[in-house]
C-alpha cells in the first residue's frame, strides 16, 4: 500500500490532493426498519478483514512521516447502507471481505424478518469511515 | 431490488466543499463502475478511472455519455501497472475504500 502510495505520489503535482477513504476497523451495526421504527439486529462480524483497514490507516501515515504527503485535513464520516430485500442482502454480504459473518441467530433473524412474510421494510447498515485529504510535497 | 449507499451522497459533498476539481485533472484509483468520476467528470479537465477489475471497467465504459467522451477515460489496470499516455501529472488523486 506504501508502494501504491509514492506511485501516487509521482503521478501528482506538488501541492496536488490525495483523498483517501477507508471504514473504521470496527464491526458495522446492523438494524431492521418498519415505517419509522427502527430495531437493532447486532454487528457484522470479521475476524482478518480488518487488518487490510488498519494497513490502509498505517501506509498513509508511513508517506505522511517520509514526507511525501502532509495531511491537510482529517475527518470521521458515518454513513448507512439501505438494502431493500433479502435477494440484495444476500448480493451485498457476498461482496464483503471472505471473513466477514454475521452470527447465525442474527442472520436467521433477518432473513426472516425481510421474506415474504417478514415485517422488515429494509436491512440498515451502520458504518464509519475515515476521511484523509492528504497534499503533495 | 436496490442497495443505496449513503456514502457517495456523502463523498460528493466531501469534494464540493473542501476539494475543488473543477478544471482539474482528477485520477480516481479503484474506480470500479465509474459512478464517481462520471459524476464529477463534466466538470474537470479530465477524469481517468483505473480499476484493475475488466467488467468494472467495461460497465464504466458502457455508462460513459457521449458528452463526456474525451473528458474521461477508463483502464483496466492497478495502480502499479498504471502507464499514463500523457506527460501531464494529476492535481486530485481519489483512494475512496480502495487502497
Amino acid at each position: 500500500m506504501v508502494h501504491a502510495l509514492k506511485k501516487t505520489r509521482r503521478l501528482l503535482i506538488k501541492g496536488g490532493l490525495l483523498i483517501e477513504v477507508h471504514d473504521e476497523p470496527v464491526s458495522p451495526t446492523l438494524a431492521l426498519q418498519f415505517r419509522d421504527k427502527i430495531f437493532d439486529v447486532g454487528r457484522l462480524q470479521d475476524n482478518s478483514g480488518f487488518e487490510r483497514v488498519q494497513q490502509a490507516a498505517e501506509a498513509v501515515e508511513q508517506v505522511n512521516k517520509d514526507e511525501l504527503f502532509e495531511r491537510v485535513e482529517s475527518q470521521l464520516m458515518e454513513y448507512k447502507i439501505y438494502i431493500d430485500s433479502l435477494d440484495s442482502f444476500n448480493d451485498w454480504l457476498s461482496r464483503q471481505w471472505d471473513t466477514t459473518y454475521i452470527e447465525t441467530k442474527s442472520e436467521t433473524y433477518i432473513r426472516e424478518s425481510l421474506g415474504i412474510d417478514g415485517f422488515a421494510q429494509r436491512v440498515i447498515v451502520s458504518r464509519r469511515a475515515h476521511v484523509s485529504i492528504l497534499k503533495a510535497l | 431490488m436496490a442497495i443505496l449507499y449513503e456514502s457517495d451522497e456523502k463523498i460528493q459533498r466531501l469534494l464540493e466543499k473542501s476539494v475543488d476539481c473543477n478544471g482539474k485533472r482528477v485520477i480516481d484509483i479503484g474506480c470500479g463502475d465509474g459512478q464517481l468520476a462520471l459524476s464529477i467528470a463534466a466538470r474537470t479537465e479530465k477524469t481517468v478511472g483505473i480499476d484493475p477489475d475488466l467488467e468494472d471497467i467495461k460497465l464504466a465504459r458502457q455508462n460513459t455519455t457521449a458528452t463526456l467522451l474525451g473528458r474521461v477515460e477508463f483502464f483496466d489496470t492497478s495502480i502499479e501497472d498504471f502507464k499514463p499516455n500523457t506527460t501531464s501529472p494529476f492535481d486530485i488523486a481519489l483512494y475512496l475504500w480502495s487502497l
